[in-house]
């Protein structure tokens, strides 16, 4: 299930094309039978106390060839080919516990300063390469308005996968993705 | 000619209306070789026409870990703002720094009697306590609390999604004071009032948040506090430090609020203080973290006094970014930046606010930002307050 709510600010409206991974603005106020719908794990990003106590996972497994070369992947189609991201989502490769230690992984791929800038080939990664993300988990893009910038993170089990991530709660949700139909 | 004729004439006839005495400046005079608390006399007779523009950008630039490199700003006075120190001998401005006295034993019982000793000072007072939402004002009103002296709360509320997690603890913790206010920050935006910042001596960076000071003093004044604690300084105690020795800390510049007790607190009959920049505070907390690292996260904190906080902020270390709510209010303000670079220009002619230059800044995406430009901007912006305040009434 995607949801892509919009967010009014300022006056005007703000809403998310996801197949081109652009944030669009109207100088209004959208008028719209649209209900604003949000998943099941929203309320984590509405009321973040909700969340159960972020822990860095510890983990010994080392990133084999293919796991890296999916990594590289990734970064390379949300830097220069986007649209393809949406379908590569449903490629999973569920072999990490959960998202968290998923997430390390990734954090072991590439170096510390890059990071920052690699919000969502990560999340993308640990969607789809955690065991528990098509039951528990779901991936958000978010948007920190006035300053348009977009940040992608993954809650899973009640829980933020990126025990490093401590700026996600700036960004107000633009799109929700998870494997669970709406309820 | 009729144009320097039409500029002399405007500057002629602009008087320097003297402005109240800022207790928290000082100045040193070259000429007499001594101290002063007060340059109106001097900028009355003109010396603002002296003011030295390009030094104080430069100065800004430089930032403020090296006033030895700062230029001057007067031709014989230089200012000596809370943190810094003249010396004489060396005949530069130095940085005031503190620093903390190694403490046989420390715990937390020690910082519980240090922070009881603090606040017996104003236990014949009524006392307020800012309200941010964060970690280093809840601190204290939690001590307040446990030491049962009963306290007035008063903060500045965000409506905005990234301060939900501020608002969420504004929202639990007041109910720890005898009574709390919340005044809206939409009501009071940054950068608003500029055109009624109150009359200072030299440029100023505070001027950010001029209406939201004088709301906020206005609202303790009503409620008859005479003391308010507040958390300033708290970022720096709790997250810098170096591993093997003490850190030094600039108490004047970073943990106290000298422009907000100068021009809003003390006119009010009210007195600001932090807490953090107590000395003997500052010791305590220094020994307790001594051999850890930098701990932007606050965890230690969280930790050490676990006990003594809510759960969310021991457990959690979420923090809203102000960065956003500054550039809204800059982009609002901009109507009244305009007139007053304008003014500047009519004042100085100088480059930095020509036509040219504030239609360009004025058409720039602040929203584009970086820290630099921003900071230019902002430091653009203090020097035309500072030159309008001059010329007109007091507005406290």
């Amino acid at each position: 299930m995607t949801t892509t709510p919009y967010i009014v600010f300022n006056g005007k409206t703000y809403f998310f094309k996801k197949k081109l991974g652009i944030l669009f603005c109207k100088n209004s106020v959208l008028l719209t039978n649209k209900d604003v719908c949000h998943t099941e794990a929203y309320k984590y990003v509405e009321n973040p106390y909700l969340l159960k106590h972020q822990i860095i996972v510890n983990t010994d497994k080392e990133p084999v060839f293919l796991i890296r070369l999916y990594a590289h992947v990734l970064v390379f189609l949300c830097k220069y080919a986007y649209t393809l991201i949406w379908g590569i989502r449903y490629f999973t490769i569920p072999i990490y516990n959960s998202a968290g230690e998923a997430n390390v992984i990734f954090y072991k791929l590439f170096p510390e300063e890059q990071q920052r800038m690699l919000c969502l080939p990560r999340a993308i990664f640990t969607a789809t390469m955690s065991k528990q993300f098509k039951k528990h988990g779901t991936l958000f893009i978010g948007a920190f308005l006035p300053l348009n910038r977009l940040h992608a993170w993954v809650i899973e089990n009640g829980m933020h996968a990126d025990a490093f991530d401590r700026q996600w709660i700036q960004y107000a949700p633009i799109l929700e993705w998870s494997w669970r139909k709406k309820s | 000619m009729d144009t320097i004729r039409t500029y002399f004439r405007m500057v002629m006839e602009k008087k320097v209306i003297k402005g109240n005495c800022q207790p928290s400046l000082r100045f040193f005079n070259h000429r007499e070789k001594c101290f002063q608390d007060s340059i109106w006399e001097e900028l009355e007779m003109g010396m603002w026409q002296q003011y030295n523009i390009d030094g104080f950008m430069v100065n800004e630039t430089i930032g403020n870990d090296h006033p030895e490199l700062w230029e001057s700003v007067f031709p014989y006075i230089i200012p000596i703002i809370p943190g810094y120190q003249w010396n004489v001998n060396k005949s530069q401005l130095e940085l005031n720094l503190y620093h903390p006295r190694k403490l046989d034993f420390v715990s937390i019982n020690t910082f519980l009697k240090t922070s009881e000793m603090f606040f017996d000072k104003y236990r014949n007072k009524k006392i307020g306590v800012h309200l941010s939402g964060g970690l280093d004002s809840t601190l204290i009103i939690c001590l307040l609390k446990h030491f049962n002296i009963p306290f007035v709360l008063g903060g500045l509320e965000v409506k905005r999604f990234e301060m939900r997690t501020e608002r969420y603890i504004q929202q639990k913790i007041r109910e720890y004071g005898e009574t709390s206010f919340l005044i809206g920050l939409e009501e009071t935006p940054y950068f608003s009032g500029l055109e009624c910042v109150p009359k200072h001596q030299v440029p100023d960076e505070h001027i950010r948040g001029n209406e939201a000071d004088r709301a906020l003093a206005d609202a303790f004044q009503r409620e008859g506090v005479e003391v308010v604690f507040s958390g300033q300084g708290g970022d720096s105690l709790l997250m810098e430090n170096e591993k093997d020795c003490f850190a030094q800390y600039n108490i004047g510049f970073e943990f106290q609020l000298p422009w907000s007790q100068d021009h809003f607190y003390g006119p009010r009959g009210i007195e600001l203080v932090s807490f953090y920049a107590d000395e003997r505070v500052v010791d305590q907390i220094s020994n307790l973290r001594l051999g850890q690292n930098e701990d932007p996260a606050k965890l230690w904190a969280r930790h050490f006094f676990r006990d003594f906080l809510p759960k969310e902020l021991s457990d959690f270390c979420y923090v809203g970014d102000y960065f956003g709510l500054t550039l809204d209010g800059l982009e609002r303000a901009k109507p009244t930046i305009k007139l007053l670079l304008e003014e500047a220009y009519d004042l100085t002619h100088h480059k930095y606010f020509s036509s040219r230059q504030v239609e360009r800044t004025l058409k720039a995406n602040v929203y584009t930002f970086e820290i630099k430009e921003y900071l230019e901007f902002c430091s653009r912006i203090s020097i035309a307050v500072w030159l309008h305040s001059l010329f007109r009434d007091n507005c406290i």
